[in-house]
């Protein structure tokens, strides 16, 4: 085991966003298919790091979860320079911490440049009659800032594969991957799915194969 | 462990320390405290009173481990000494603000906190169980025996480990290596700071009669759970040890009516908005409440206040709190962290008002690591790589090697103090631990506690072979069942590391170093050298200087 860890190619995720949008809740989600409403802040950084299987190849996801409190960023961009990906989450029913996406989203180009992926992630669409961001709202703003989007629920367990499907399918030299995604209709910058899937059943994501 | 004790002239001079041998277990030499004066008369080396664990039984004198020497009494002296050994407290010390101090910084002036032989409690006898400190050996013909640089002077204790035939320089002792660690977490008030302790060391008025004492005590052995909302107060800095009734009623009065007034203020959400927002706050105030309660909602789930029936109202009261210490110090507003910094205080405190006075002292010295920008913190994480770069040299060389050099792995420890790797109880005997010993020796420790675990894990800590594996193990280093943190060890781990640093410094002006070979004396000169140039950074790095 330790030997085809050693050799699987490993990429680095970075999940920021404000504070209480659910980045813990949705690593915890995919991690160990847990919820928990009372996950503790987090305070300076964690990690945690999971096999996936794509359709081609086998990668190692190295996840960093950091702080949303604004005034711990100056102990982000450390972590963050290497990443492969930015998975930057906000609430759907907090506007605020939609507005401050677009801080974030240039902070990780501001250290990476072009060489990382974003994602930006919506949560907590369980919570329907709290939403103040809606879905088009949103995927107007990933295309004009150029990143890929999606809707999630780590309470409901809600899009949190396909998240994560899609993270794997943008990884470099993942063809086969990004071929099963485009397959979901879901490729870079398109919404990945529709608000009634959230209302109507949760359980849509485990519909993908991962 | 056998042997004899020592008493030289009325003084608690007896070490138990005779050989390597006794430092095999964390045995503990009880015996009789019996009058005044603390100085080994033997030695001519003068020296604060061994600390120790004071309890109120009647204990008799038990063995300790062969015959004393002057090393011995100097072992002894892990305490930074108090009286006799100025050199050892930090130099540029700032002078003690009036109430809230913190750090305990009132200890410098008050006339009834010091070891005089006057301040002795009434007479009586104490017994105190001594815990051997320093086990390294003394060469046995006594040859080390240094010469104080001056009558008064002390005698840098580094020095019986700078021996060229004794064991490495560490800062670490046995001791700690071999302490007890009881998987159940240990037992607050046992050895520490019980009600005979606590009775013992006031008058019927409840003035503190022996301040250094009680911070001694509290340091080895935490307070018995029940003492705590009176304690805590006093390790704070809200009541200081002198204070009459009168004085002390006075003051929670005063705190009581800040409370009031600023609970009545954040009731009021445009009120409270204008008072905030005018007083430079970072944030609206409706966006730092929103915070405040996604925040207390998630807090100090491990705490059995904040579980089960009485949680809604727990949490409400934490909302509360921080509210109330936001619109006292908006510059400071609410940041992530405080909640679990002000839960204990929730917890500990049936009164909102008393726990929003105490939690205000908490903070007063580390507001400034919530601050915008972070610098307070950034200089701390610079102080704790200055330490172990001075300490555990291979150790950062290999931290730096992992792309850690800049510990902000380490950020979550030093800001919440252990809060979220120790267990709720464990917490509060680590925190009182710590500031009694940041009390007594005049300086904070928080960083010290961090580099003192750095260096006590220092093998596991080695073998780590990236950066992900790091975080994986700080953050993990609470939940490890295979080695359990034991908050008395660490607070006396962080205490022990700065006395080692403190006498280092202090030994460069001391006559005693060229007596020794080169070895050892480099060794020291270097420890002396770095710990200098720690302290003037730290003095910084905590505010110390405002």
């Amino acid at each position: 085991m330790s030997i085809s860890n050693q050799s699987l190619a490993k990429y680095k995720l970075v999940f920021l966003g404000d504070q209480a949008v659910g980045k813990t809740s949705i690593i915890t989600r995919f991690m160990y298919d847990k919820f928990d409403s009372t996950y503790q802040a987090t305070i300076g950084i964690d990690f945690l790091s999971k096999t996936m299987y794509l359709e081609d190849r086998t990668v190692r996801l190295q996840l960093w979860d950091t702080a949303g409190q604004e005034r711990f960023r100056s102990l982000i961009p450390s972590y963050i320079r290497d990443s492969s990906v930015a998975v930057i989450v906000y609430d759907v029913t907090n506007r605020t911490s939609f507005l401050n996406v677009t801080r974030w989203v240039q902070e990780v180009r501001v250290e990476r440049g072009g060489d990382v992926n974003i994602f930006l992630v919506g949560n907590k669409t369980d919570l329907l009659d709290k939403r103040q961001v809606s879905l088009e709202e949103s995927d107007a703003h990933a295309r004009e800032l150029g990143v890929h989007f999606i809707e999630t629920s780590a309470k409901a367990g809600f899009n949190i594969k396909a998240l994560f499907r899609r993270i794997g399918a943008s990884l470099p030299g993942s063809d086969a991957g990004r071929g099963e995604d485009a397959a979901n209709g879901a490729n870079g910058g398109g919404p990945a799915t529709v608000q009634l899937e959230a209302k109507a059943k949760p359980a849509a994501a485990s519909a993908c194969s991962c | 462990m056998s042997g004899r004790l020592h008493h030289g002239a009325g003084a608690l001079c007896a070490a138990a320390v005779g050989g390597r041998a006794t430092v095999e277990e964390p045995a503990t030499t009880k015996l009789r405290r019996s009058g005044s004066g603390a100085s080994c008369a033997s030695s001519g080396c003068q020296m604060a009173p061994p600390h120790g664990r004071f309890s109120s039984g009647g204990g008799r004198a038990s063995s300790g481990g062969g015959a004393l020497s002057p090393l011995n009494c100097k072992q002894l002296a892990y305490a930074p000494p108090l009286v006799a050994a100025a050199p050892a407290a930090p130099p540029a010390l700032p002078s003690p603000p009036p109430s809230c101090s913190g750090g305990g910084a009132w200890l410098v002036a008050h006339p009834l906190d010091l070891d005089s032989p006057g301040s002795r409690s009434a007479g009586n006898s104490v017994t105190a169980v001594i815990v051997p400190t320093q086990q390294h050996a003394a060469p046995a013909d006594g040859a080390g025996a240094c010469r104080p640089a001056s009558p008064a002077g002390g005698c840098p204790d580094f020095l019986a480990f700078a021996s060229p035939s004794g064991p490495r320089v560490h800062w670490r002792q046995k001791r700690t290596r071999g302490a007890p660690q009881r998987p159940g977490g240990v037992v607050p008030g046992l050895n520490g700071l019980n009600d005979g302790v606590w009775n013992a060391l006031r008058t019927d008025t409840g003035r503190v009669t022996n301040m250094a004492a009680l911070l001694r005590a509290v340091r080895d052995g935490g307070v018995s759970p029940h003492l705590r909302p009176a304690v805590w107060p006093l390790l704070l800095g809200l009541i200081a040890p002198g204070d009459s009734e009168a004085a002390r009623a006075d003051k929670w009065a005063a705190a009581r009516g800040e409370f009031e007034r600023l609970a009545a203020l954040s009731a009021d959400d445009g009120a409270a908005a204008a008072y905030y927002e005018r007083r430079g706050a970072q944030e609206p105030w409706r966006a730092t409440t929103r915070r405040i309660s996604a925040d207390a909602t998630r807090t100090a789930s491990d705490g059995p206040l904040f579980r089960g029936a009485a949680r809604d109202g727990a949490v409400g009261r934490l909302e509360l709190l921080l509210r109330a210490y936001a619109l006292h110090d908006p510059g400071t507003g609410y940041c992530q962290g405080m909640a679990d910094l002000a839960a204990p205080f929730v917890h500990l405190y049936a009164s909102n008002a008393e726990a929003f006075a105490v939690y205000r002292c908490l903070m007063r010295p580390l507001a400034q690591n919530f601050a915008e920008g972070l610098a307070a913190i950034a200089g701390q994480l610079r102080e704790l790589r200055a330490l172990l770069a001075a300490l555990e040299a291979p150790l950062l060389r290999h931290i730096e090697g992992l792309g850690a050099g800049g510990f902000e792995t380490a950020f979550q420890m030093l800001l919440l103090m252990f809060r979220r790797e120790l267990s709720w109880g464990d917490t509060f005997t680590f925190w009182e631990a710590l500031w009694a010993g940041e009390a007594l020796a005049r300086a904070p420790l928080r960083v010290h506690a961090v580099a003192a675990l750095f260096s006590a894990r220092r093998r596991e800590l080695l073998r780590l072979e990236s950066l992900d594996e790091l975080v994986v193990w700080v953050n993990g280093i609470g939940s490890d069942p295979d080695h359990p943190l034991n908050p008395l060890t660490l607070a006396a781990d962080a205490h022990q590391m700065w006395a080692f640093l403190a006498s280092a410094r202090a030994g460069e002006g001391c006559g005693c170093v060229p007596t020794r070979a080169a070895g050892g004396g480099g060794a020291a000169a270097a420890a002396a050298a770095a710990a200098a140039s720690i302290s003037s950074g730290a003095a910084v790095a905590f505010g110390l200087a405002a």
